[in-house]
């Protein structure tokens, strides 16, 4: 049988295994880049534990680090408009997903995920922003916080 | 799906509360709304505070536009500045906007606005210059530079260019001709080494305007009667390299950096109306100024004067205060007409009213004064 294509095994927080080609890993994670690299993964016997990914998140990671390495020559627009639909999830998916980039240190999708999140904060006043991202305590003595709001009342 | 309700969860909390996470998420903000924020809480104004933050937006950012005008409306002063601030819209057009944001104009009753660089200002007073930031508010007083000499000797001039070098560079031109050395001594700060070294001296040079520095591309330029000065900030030393000053066109010329070239516009000659405007030209050995435009003042006056005033002078009193760059690479005049300042847009030489001279002072209102003005753009640059 044998495919041409070398595959890893990713294990998720709740030990289910993921068999993915290396190369789409390799090219999109830091981490698992270096682990080929240094030879401490085992091809017969290793799986990457990843204590922090859920089995859910895991998949989504896979999806887009295999998407972006099989339609990496599509153009930027087909690929923004994939990548708008793929983070079409709520804000707990979109947290996951930015915990599972950093530990995985996939680039492409961090920045994809922290734009994501500016564009919900870009634009809006401070009482919008400390209502969407719930800041209960914002530190500033009362009377600051009150020339503050008397010296830029359009920030509010 | 995505409702309001939705966003407060505790996930976007965790995010908020990861220094790191948010960092990342706020240097990619537009620079308006990091002013903004940092009024969220105090931890996010000491994260977008931090030098690390500083340095990762400005380094985001590739070419920053200019987004207003400081406008000086007492010309020819060296005691006093009345500055106003107009924003340049999207068709360059400078107007009182009632956009939410808006720079600091930083005091003036002891001290002079001497120069704008790419979102930090110059100012100088009787015993010191400082360096201003506009966006933030933030003010540092420079370390004295010849302590032993008179300060209205001293001519500063600065230098702010994040994509070429680290921090901002200020030279400090001490006119000893007096002393028995007659020469100019100059001295330059550096931001980052935080002290004054000592520059080259220059010969005795008649007629510069050091009072009136312009940054361009590495160097800072004075224009004279004949000809330019530039400083070299990257060899460190006074180049004399620059061509004449086109025939007839030395009163009231003004230097401007435009669409990635220096532009020097000028009256042809003190009787007529009429603006030429040049462009310095490298492509071959030796830099030269092109022709680029010539512009008859007389229909922008009388149309300023059918639409503002009546004109009962029989001499008309205009200067050139700046040329803005637009949006499509053009370029606009900013004009000091009878009573009036007015935009004269060169591609179809159509004119456009900005603000009256401030009444009141019937000198002020027909002076032949050079009114200056300073160009502002967003930075969080550290001073």
């Amino acid at each position: 049988m044998g495919s041409p294509l070398k595959k890893i095994m990713l294990c998720s927080s709740e030990k289910e295994i993921f068999s993915v080609e290396e190369q789409v890993m390799v090219q999109h994670s830091v981490i698992i880049n270096n682990m080929i690299e240094d030879g401490s993964y085992n091809y017969e016997e290793s799986k990457i534990p990843l204590d922090c990914v859920d089995s859910k998140t895991l998949k989504k990671v896979i999806d887009y680090c295999t998407y972006h390495t099989h339609h990496h020559n599509d153009n930027q627009e087909d690929l923004e408009a994939w990548d708008a639909q793929f983070l079409n999830v709520d804000s707990n998916g979109l947290y996951d997903l930015l915990m599972a980039a950093n530990y995985l240190e996939i680039r492409n999708l961090l920045d994809l995920i922290y734009r994501t999140i500016k564009n919900m904060i870009k634009g809006k006043k401070i009482d919008e922003i400390r209502r969407i991202l719930n800041i209960k305590d914002h530190g500033f003595t009362p009377e600051e916080e009150e020339q503050n709001r008397k010296e830029y009342p359009h920030f509010y | 799906m995505r409702d309001n309700t939705e966003f407060i969860s505790s996930s976007m909390e965790a995010i908020e509360r990861n220094d790191d996470l948010l960092t990342q998420i706020l240097v990619r903000v537009p620079l308006r709304d990091v002013i903004t924020f940092r009024r969220v809480s105090k931890r996010w104004l000491s994260l977008i505070s931090a030098p690390y933050f500083r340095r990762c937006h400005t380094s985001v950012k590739v070419k920053q536009r200019v987004s207003g005008l400081f406008f000086d409306f007492a010309p020819d002063s060296v005691f006093h500045q009345e500055v106003k601030f107009f924003y340049l819209d999207k068709e360059t057009c400078p107007s009182y906007s009632s956009s939410s944001f808006s720079p600091k104009i930083p005091d003036l009753g002891s001290s002079l606005i001497i120069q704008s660089c790419n979102g930090l200002m110059l100012l100088q007073s009787e015993e010191a210059a400082f360096i201003y930031n506009p966006t933030t508010g933030d003010k540092k007083t420079l370390p004295s530079s010849f302590p032993s000499s008179d300060p209205s000797d001293l001519y500063y001039s600065l230098a702010f260019d994040p994509l070429l070098f680290l921090g901002y560079k200020v030279i400090c031109i001490f006119d000893g001709l007096d002393s028995k050395d007659e020469c100019f001594q100059t001295m330059i700060y550096s931001s980052e080494s935080g002290g004054w070294k000592r520059g080259c001296s220059l010969p005795p040079t008649s007629h510069i305007h050091f009072d009136i520095p312009t940054y361009f591309k590495g160097s800072i330029y004075w224009n004279g009667r004949k000809t330019t000065l530039r400083f070299d900030l990257k060899e460190e030393c006074m180049k004399n390299d620059m061509p004449r000053l086109p025939p007839k066109t030395y009163y009231r010329t003004v230097l401007v950096p435009s669409s990635g070239y220096m532009n020097l516009a000028g009256f042809e000659s003190d009787d007529e109306l009429s603006i030429c405007i040049f462009r310095l030209k490298e492509d071959y050995s030796s830099p030269r100024w092109v022709h680029m435009h010539s512009i008859d003042l007389l229909p922008v006056i009388v149309q300023t004067a059918f639409d503002r005033i009546t004109l009962h002078e029989k001499e008309f009193f205009c200067s050139v205060i700046h040329l803005i760059e637009d949006h499509e690479d053009g370029m606009s005049l900013l004009l000091h007409v009878p009573g009036a300042v007015v935009v004269l847009r060169l591609k179809d030489r159509n004119s456009y009213y900005v603000s009256d001279i401030p009444t009141g002072n019937e000198i002020l209102q027909n002076t032949w004064g050079w009114f200056r003005t300073f160009e502002y753009m967003e930075s969080l640059a550290s001073v």
